[in-house]
């Protein structure tokens, strides 16, 4: 499947084979939304073979079912979707994808420690409280 | 042509994040971080056990198990044998979006950012929200070519049921070689 997710993923590479695995869907509750997101949940569960056959299958499947209905998602390539720590104006989400180092917590710490610190904080969390419970890694 | 929403169209959106394992501490890094720069987001957190996780604020947790069988009868031990590992992890997120968009209306959004665990937000959704309202969906796109190969790579017999069962006369009229 290497073709397929274009090797290696960087945001070059991406964006060259207009693909994009930006770690979110932005979706607007509407029918043919609806109907592409139920397509994949009965795929799953009344062809199990050709459903544990596929390889990255929601986002294949989704592909696949969007474009059988005639749906074109909106590719968000330029729009400040970018790979772990990729520098770039305006970002607005960072996706570690593949990348199970650099995505565990204790890393991310080191580069957005303000972020992640503010953030837990509006889950009535902090390091110190994650380190006790086992969670932080 | 619809007229262009304006960003406060889509400032409460629904975030929703699957994780299990280690990555549950990755889904609240990424909730929160999405909070963070969204505040009238609301947080959704599906996980196998949400009893373990009583003391986060802010986030509406949700047994994915639960939600799978609400959504449709289904035998979880059969379909656990064929799901397991990466593909149980991934048809789970799948179950997490049914089942938010089942619940859209009575929750009160209209639309959703559906998170991977391993993200983190800088910044606000409503731009790219408002950019993926006229064709509903944004991100997670490929050129149709490459669907192609992967119908092309799939063994005969599954072919076949793709065909019948899946993608019906769509497929037959989309699925021509290309010269890419």
């Amino acid at each position: 499947m290497d073709y397929f997710y274009c090797g290696v993923i960087n945001q070059e590479k991406m964006q060259a084979n207009k693909y994009l695995n930006g770690g979110v869907l932005f979706v607007w509750d509407t029918e043919p939304v609806r109907n592409v997101i139920r397509d994949l949940l009965r795929i799953s569960v009344l062809h199990l073979e050709l459903a544990s056959h596929t390889s990255q299958q929601e986002q294949t499947l989704l592909n696949i079912a969007m474009a059988c209905r005639g749906l074109t998602p909106e590719p968000l390539n330029d729009d400040g979707l970018v790979q772990g720590q990729d520098s770039a104006s305006g970002v607005v989400l960072r996706h570690w994808l593949a990348n199970p180092n650099d995505r565990k917590p204790s890393a991310m710490m080191g580069r957005h420690r303000q972020t992640i610190t503010d953030g837990l904080a509006t889950l009535g969390l902090d390091m110190e409280l994650c380190q006790k419970l086992g969670l932080w890694y | 042509m619809p007229k262009p929403p304006s960003p406060s169209d889509s400032a409460k959106p629904a975030v929703v994040v699957y994780a299990d394992g280690p990555l549950v501490m990755n889904a609240m890094i990424a909730l929160g971080s999405a909070k963070l720069h969204n505040p009238g987001a609301s947080l959704y957190l599906f996980v196998k056990q949400p009893e373990r996780w009583w003391f986060v604020r802010n986030v509406k947790l949700v047994n994915v198990d639960a939600a799978f069988a609400e959504l449709c009868p289904v035998d979880l031990g059969l379909w656990n044998k064929w799901h397991h590992g990466t593909s149980g992890h991934m048809y789970r997120k799948v179950v997490a979006w049914n089942w938010i968009l089942k619940h859209a209306k009575e929750a009160g959004f209209e639309s959703c950012a559906f998170l991977d665990a391993d993200t983190l937000t800088e910044g606000a959704f409503d731009r790219v929200l408002a950019q993926s309202r006229q064709t509903g969906i944004g991100g997670y796109w490929e050129y149709w070519q490459s669907c192609h190969r992967f119908y092309q790579d799939m063994p005969q017999h599954l072919k076949q049921e793709w065909i019948t069962s899946i993608a019906g006369s769509s497929i037959r009229r989309r699925c021509r070689p290309t010269s890419t």
